[in-house]
């Protein structure tokens, strides 16, 4: 078991993060983080200088985006557990996320990536610049799927009325994609596919508090099916999804053992 | 109006565009079997990238639709007696038709899955569309179907959907069509006449995005609707 860290317990505007993760063949790694991943206010590309004595004469204000970048290699029989807490992007923030899974025959991936409204003890909700994230998983070369996901604000065109971002999410305050892939996850999978065949939607009044739904994965390939699904929950709060995370998943247990399992949800 | 603005799907336009310019190109029959080959890596990508299966039942369903729809409405007929049509203009139609029926084909022998960004870029590309034309039109229709379901569903009534069409409608297309007009699968056709391959390509820019995590979800979840109103 291995906690990612950050300096400073977050990032700001510029900082990199370029980070490669191997799991050895017949390896199981659970790959948690402490807390939310935050991520800070970007900074202006202006010189320190500039801020001492006078302002600039011209403002070349340029943002500073934060970037993380990790490549996951899963050698053949291993297991990886990509059990993060949530990014949360405050004010203007603006964060840039590329994970890839090369998965090797035979290897597994749990990979849940999450993302909440922004630091709503502060009045922040959906007030950061731009979140963008990309999830590849590739097997033995070969792409399963491809996640692309872009949140910004800003106006489509003049004229047109702006819908925030904060109008296109509500009523939730916590989005939640999770990939489950690989001969390890079987039962995993199974509960929570037939978990979710009992849902039947009606008409309501009222959004509900969660919301969730499946498709399993379907490469290109039509011998490669039937091996993982795709989750998206949402949640009015964090707690919500976490909780219905923890419930869901809880057959991991089964795959990396008790104690390993309830610390990834704490 | 949800829906409507923002489009909350800008996945789609790329493959229009990428599949267009690549039947566009077609300019020889020897290079069918080439573009054929990128066809079918850019519609794998798009199966790889749309991970809502209802969308993937949709979109392979009327992708399919649309190639057929060239092929028995639009193709050239066998011959019409006393017309002649210019002959390059004939082998071109001649070509496209080949290149339409062997993608036909590779979709009924499930070696791809044919899905409708994919067969609409071929369509137009075709018909003789420019890609402008082509991108406009695809997202018009997107807007106009939106609308017929909200007609559908008893939100709006026909007029009212007339009248959305033409004054909201209109500029969001306008404004989608200009801000994603220039997107691209990054998926290149490696050959002579492409030799700046994925070079300048920034994924992050320009590559192919969902915008709006909620309406994955809805739309995910149709297939759990206890009574439902739309066949796909």
């Amino acid at each position: 078991m291995v906690y990612m860290l950050t300096y400073g317990g977050g990032l700001v505007g510029g900082d990199a993060v370029d980070l490669s993760v191997t799991v050895q063949p017949g390896v199981k790694l659970v790959l948690l983080s402490q807390g939310t991943t935050k991520v800070f206010k970007t900074r202006l590309g202006r010189r320190l200088a500039a801020v001492s004595s006078h302002p600039p004469l011209e403002s070349h204000q340029i943002s500073v985006s934060t970037k993380q970048n990790i490549t996951f290699r899963i050698a053949r029989g291993s297991v990886l557990v990509l059990l993060p807490g949530p990014v949360t992007c405050f004010r203007d923030a603006s964060y840039d996320q590329t994970q890839r899974f090369y998965v090797e025959h035979s290897g597994s991936v749990v990979a849940l990536d999450w993302i909440t409204s922004g630091r709503m003890s502060m009045g922040e909700e959906w007030l950061f610049s731009r979140y963008y994230s990309l999830n590849e998983i590739l097997l033995d070369e070969i792409r399963l799927v491809k996640d692309v996901m872009l949140l910004s604000s800003g106006q489509l065109g003049k004229g047109i009325p702006d819908r925030t971002l904060k109008e296109r999410l509500a009523p939730y305050s916590c989005y939640a994609t999770l990939f489950l892939y690989g001969p390890h996850l079987r039962d995993v999978i199974a509960a929570i596919t037939s978990r979710y065949a009992l849902i039947t939607v009606f008409k309501t009044r009222e959004p509900t508090e969660l919301i969730w739904s499946l498709s399993p994965i379907e490469p290109a390939r039509h011998e490669l099916e039937g091996q993982g699904v795709v989750v998206r929950v949402a949640g009015r709060t964090t707690e919500m999804v976490k909780d219905w995370l923890k419930e869901a998943l809880s057959g991991l247990e089964a795959v990396v053992g008790r104690n390993y399992y309830k610390r990834a949800f704490p | 109006m949800v829906f409507l603005n923002p489009p909350h799907h800008t996945t789609a336009l790329a493959f229009v565009s990428d599949a267009h310019a690549v039947v566009a190109q077609l300019d020889s029959d020897e290079r069918v079997g080439e573009t054929m080959k990128y066809l079918i890596e850019l519609d794998d990508l798009y199966q790889s990238m749309t991970l809502n299966h209802v969308a993937r039942r949709a979109s392979t369903g009327q992708g399919v639709a649309l190639l057929t729809l060239y092929s028995k409405g639009l193709s050239a007929p066998p011959s019409v007696t006393g017309w002649s049509t210019p002959s390059a203009e004939k082998e071109r139609t001649e070509r496209l038709s080949t290149l339409i029926d062997a993608f036909k084909l590779k979709i009924r022998l499930e070696a791809t899955r044919g899905h409708l960004p994919v067969c609409w870029g071929i369509l137009t590309a075709a018909l003789g569309l420019s890609i402008e034309r082509s991108q406009y039109l695809h997202l018009f229709l997107h807007a106009r179907s939106l609308l017929s379901a909200a007609v559908r569903l008893n939100d709006i009534g026909p007029y009212a959907s007339q009248q959305i069409l033409l004054h909201v409608a209109r500029p969001l297309v306008d404004a989608e069509v200009e801000r994603c007009k220039s997107l691209r699968t990054g998926l290149v056709l490696k050959n002579e006449y492409n030799p700046m391959v994925d070079v300048t390509f920034d994924e992050e820019a320009m590559g192919p995005v969902s915008t709006w995590p909620l309406g994955e979800i809805l739309a995910s979840r149709h297939d759990l609707q206890h009574s439902r109103i739309f066949n796909s």
